[in-house]
């Protein structure tokens, strides 16, 4: 059976490991290396000391709290985190904790990031590992779990998926096939609704994705055929691959370059976001009535993403509160415009705009985090045997 | 004597050694596993995309030098006006982010060429235009064109002239040129993503591959060693090629001629050609700028002073509205780290090129080390010193300056050789000279090396300024506090549906390929005051 590659890296360290994969240069060089290798080996063994007695230490790290000296959070998040400037200035405001955002790369590198340095964390809170990553982090118990008061507010399915409180969904989209509403009208075709359909003849050369190694969407439309179809999974790619399929590195290389809709290219078909539409409207100058783009509802594969705190933090109690605050009404409000998601908290308003134009279809494809942690390094290379020759 | 020049080069070598061999080392001490080694050495993908690596790479170090020989030749032999404004125009690929570069090139080349081999080399060589002019230009400047008359006089044939007089010279040049070019081709990771398409893996594409998407850090960091021995043995291997000409190198009298007549037209024609390839993406790009999907507008520019042009829309201004206001914080932070990079790059660089210039020959080693910044991948070296510097007094996490620190590290390749080839045409004989004048070696270093240096000085710290504006490798590994720099608020721009966001995206990377031709312009003319150290000992 197949073993989540990521094993916590205390247990690693107790594994035999080899010395013999130092570059074997010229003599002149192995003098210095070996030097410097032996200084180096010493202080790791350092490091790795200190940061075990970090991981030891969390249970008492709510005492060292004080409830006087003013609190800086540290929030670690991805490099999509772009909420309102102002936006955590009422939550300073309220509790005294100042808030400072630190990014990280993509979601897959801060979760790499945060499983490296598990126990040991860079910051207090983590915002953005989604239910395609969220077991690799969960296994490498990078979160102390907090139930917070919003709970009953919050997106049930996201719950669900987290039920002991290790981390807090935050919010959620659809990855879905989108289309380009004229191109099909003017030749009298009807759009793909289905992911079956896709491999009909009648879309060869329709359709652009981008791929699942490189990029989170690509990822998710992957997991949707393996959600809609199971193990006949890849036989339903490799129609796909007769059939035309262009697989691009990137979202937006697969949008703005082979999207009819969004470029001069040549594909009326694209794997793309269920509120790609509602963006086209509210970021086009002057505005359109309607979207060019629509979505196939039935195509939509949800990505939760959620916050946790990071275990090892020495401001568990203050973590705490900017967990509360993040699924707050007012936090979640900010989010549909500045990050084209939809907020969790049920009670949290949406704008009208962004309801006019969006889809949010009823029954998404999802899988199990812990069926993606486990597979997800087999299916990856799966996908580049069968579709990436 | 022997041990004094060593000591100056011992910063820079202490530096070397806590912020990239420690890193290395401490990832693959926690990470790495005896059976991710023979996993990884037996697995055949790794040995198709090691072969890919290769061949690719030495198919762009010819590209590059098909490029880039016809103008280097010619600036390095002609004197001519705006010299140092082609010069400077002709680098800029080098400087500027590849996401950026791989848009122009993108919104430059029709779909049908957007992904293909020919694409991913004809970027490889425009990055790399800068580094065959940059080493090799200078070397041709100071060739004494009289050997070349003294062979011909002497019976030589052209063949027997080129392969005894003058290639000899240039050899050592040739050779480390394409040594750096191979090495920045071999690790390419954006390029090859973007334009060689989602079938066509190099070694470090594939370890961003594992250590992000699939979560395989062991597999990830045996890569990146299987990285260095492959890159390490071809550098080394063009080295030994190239150790014949290991003499050092004759000072010769500066024998430009001024460009006039037929060579006038022919200097005319590469510079226009090669410039318009430089120009096309960049050109490209700035009318992107100017676009909001198929209509022309200037609302991305006015979004960029004023919010009121996307605030327009919904009544609560998107974040996404990219302000004068953040583009100024992005710029600040940009250049604060741009600025300390340089500085630290720049003393450690001086120390290390003395040390390699009073070596000689015994200083090969030396200027072999300060070129390993350049070979260690960059998401190895980021997720180790995530794991390095992690606690207590250096948990260094997250500050603004450990950025710049990590950009030191990158720019000192660079600027180690820019001041190697220079410093060895300072005469021995005017610190002797001021030797006997009674100067102690603090004066002399002070009052004639550093002097006769400045330009090269300011050339460095140029370079190093501009490499940690435009990097997007190691630091983006990083966790960084405060405002976004430009490339990364550009990278996330191009990942967002909306014509104006895009555009937007468009508009951050003009102003940044016009905040890098003007450094470059500056440093031009920082060195064109002096344009040869040694004309200074006349003036």
């Amino acid at each position: 059976m197949h073993l989540p590659d990521v094993v916590p890296s205390r247990m690693r360290r107790t594994l035999p490991r080899t010395r013999r994969t130092l570059p074997r240069t010229r003599r002149s060089f192995i003098g210095l290396l070996v030097l410097v290798t032996l200084t180096a080996a010493g202080c790791a063994q350092d490091a790795s000391r200190s940061q075990d007695n970090g991981g030891a230490d969390t249970s008492t790290n709510d005492s060292t709290v004080t409830t006087d000296a003013p609190v800086t959070l540290t929030l670690l998040a991805h490099d999509s985190f772009t909420p309102s400037e102002t936006i955590f200035d009422a939550f300073t405001a309220d509790t005294g904790i100042v808030v400072r955002v630190v990014r990280g790369g993509d979601a897959g590198a801060i979760v790499t990031k945060a499983v490296v340095s598990a126990g040991n964390p860079e910051g207090d809170v983590l915002w953005g590992v989604d239910n395609t990553l969220l077991s690799r982090a969960v296994d490498a118990n990078v979160f102390t779990p907090y139930v917070t008061v919003h709970r009953d507010d919050l997106d049930a399915a996201g719950v669900a998926l987290a039920p002991d409180g290790v981390v807090t969904p935050v919010d959620s989209g659809d990855v879905c096939i989108n289309y380009d509403k004229q191109w099909f009208a003017e030749r009298r075709i009807n759009p793909p609704l289905t992911l079956q359909a896709l491999a009909s003849a009648n879309y060869r050369n329709l359709l652009v994705a981008p791929s699942p190694l490189t990029s989170s969407p690509g990822l998710a439309f992957m997991l949707a055929s393996i959600a809609e179809f199971g193990d006949e999974w890849t036989q339903w790619w490799t129609t796909l691959r007769d059939n035309g399929v262009l697989i691009v590195d990137s979202w937006s290389h697969a949008y703005y370059s082979h999207f009819t809709a969004a470029s001069d290219g040549e594909r009326p078909i694209v794997v793309s976001y269920a509120t790609s539409p509602p963006a086209e409207v509210i970021f086009a100058d002057p505005r359109p009535t309607e979207a060019p783009t629509a979505v196939a509802a039935l195509t939509c594969f949800r990505q939760y993403e959620f916050a946790g705190i990071l275990r090892g933090t020495k401001h568990e109690a203050a973590a705490q509160k900017l967990i509360d605050f993040l699924v707050s009404r007012q936090f979640q409000e900010d989010l549909p415009l500045t990050q084209f998601v939809w907020p969790s908290n049920r009670n949290a308003t949406v704008p009208q705009e962004f309801l006019d134009y969006s889809l949010r279809p009823e029954n998404p494809l999802i899988l199990d985090p812990t069926i993606i942690a486990a597979r997800r390094a087999e299916w990856l290379d799966t996908f580049s045997d069968v579709v990436l020759r | 004597m022997s041990n004094r020049s060593l000591r100056a080069a011992i910063p820079a070598l202490v530096w070397l050694a806590i912020f990239l061999l420690l890193p290395v080392v401490v990832l693959l001490t926690a990470q790495v596993e005896a059976s991710d080694v023979s996993r990884v050495l037996t697995r055949q993908s790794t040995w198709r995309i090691a072969w890919f690596s290769l061949w690719q790479a030495l198919a762009s170090v010819i590209a590059t030098f098909a490029l880039a020989l016809p103008l280097t030749w010619f600036i390095g032999r002609h004197q001519f006006r705006g010299r140092g404004v082609v010069r400077a125009f002709a680098s800029v690929g080098f400087f500027l982010p590849s996401v950026v570069v791989a848009a122009g090139f993108i919104a430059l080349l029709p779909t049908r060429l957007h992904v293909s081999l020919a694409a991913m080399i004809a970027a490889h060589a425009y990055f790399n235009i800068a580094v065959v002019l940059r080493v090799i230009a200078p070397r041709l400047e100071t060739f004494d064109i009289g050997l070349l008359a003294a062979a011909r006089t002497l019976g030589a044939g052209a063949l027997r002239t080129f392969t005894s007089v003058a290639w000899p010279a240039m050899r050592t040049a040739v050779v480390s040129a394409a040594g750096v070019v191979f090495i920045y081709c071999f690790t390419s990771y954006a390029v090859v993503r973007t334009l060689g398409g989602v079938t066509r893996n190099t070694i470090e594409s594939d370890i961003a591959v594992r250590a992000y998407a699939i979560g395989d850090l062991g597999g990830a960091v045996v890569l990146s060693l299987v990285q260095v021995v492959v890159i390490a043995t071809v550098v080394l291997l063009g080295r030994a090629l190239a150790r014949d000409a290991a003499t050092a190198p004759r000072r010769t009298t500066l024998t430009l001629t001024a460009a006039a007549g037929v060579r006038a037209i022919v200097g005319a024609v590469i510079i226009v050609v090669t410039l318009t390839l430089v120009a096309a993406p960049l050109i490209a790009l700035a009318m992107s700028s100017f676009q909001v999907g198929d209509t022309w507008s200037f609302a991305g520019w006015r979004s960029l002073v004023d919010n009121g042009a996307v605030a327009a829309t919904p009544e609560s201004a998107p974040a996404d509205a990219t302000s004068a206001f953040a583009l100024v914080d992005s710029l600040v932070t940009s250049g604060r780290t741009a600025v300390l990079a340089a500085i630290v790059a720049l003393v450690l660089a001086t120390g290390l090129a003395r040390t390699v210039v009073r070596l000689g020959t015994r200083g090969r080693w030396l200027d072999a080390v300060s070129m390993v910044p350049l070979i260690v991948s960059p998401v190895t070296l980021g997720l180790g010193l995530v794991v390095t510097f992690d606690s207590g007094w250096y948990d260094w996490r997250g500050t603004w300056w450990f950025v710049a620190v990590v950009h030191s590290v990158v720019g000192l390749p660079l600027a180690v050789r820019v001041l190697v080839p220079v410093w060895r045409n300072v005469a021995p004989s005017l610190r002797d000279a001021a030797a006997v004048l009674g100067a102690t070696p603090r004066q002399r270093f002070i009052d004639i090396d550093l002097r006769l240096l400045r330009p090269a000085l300011v050339a460095a710290a140029g370079l190093v300024a501009a490499v940690s504006l435009g990097e997007f490798g190691a630091a983006s590994m990083l966790s960084r506090s405060g405002a976004e720099t430009l490339p990364v608020m550009i990278a996330r721009l191009l990942g967002r549906t909306g014509d104006l966001v895009r555009t937007q995206a468009f508009v951050l990377a003009t102003v940044l390929v016009v905040a890098c031709v003007s450094a470059l312009l500056l440093v031009e003319s920082g060195a064109r005051n002096h344009s040869h150290p040694r004309d200074n000992t006349h003036a």
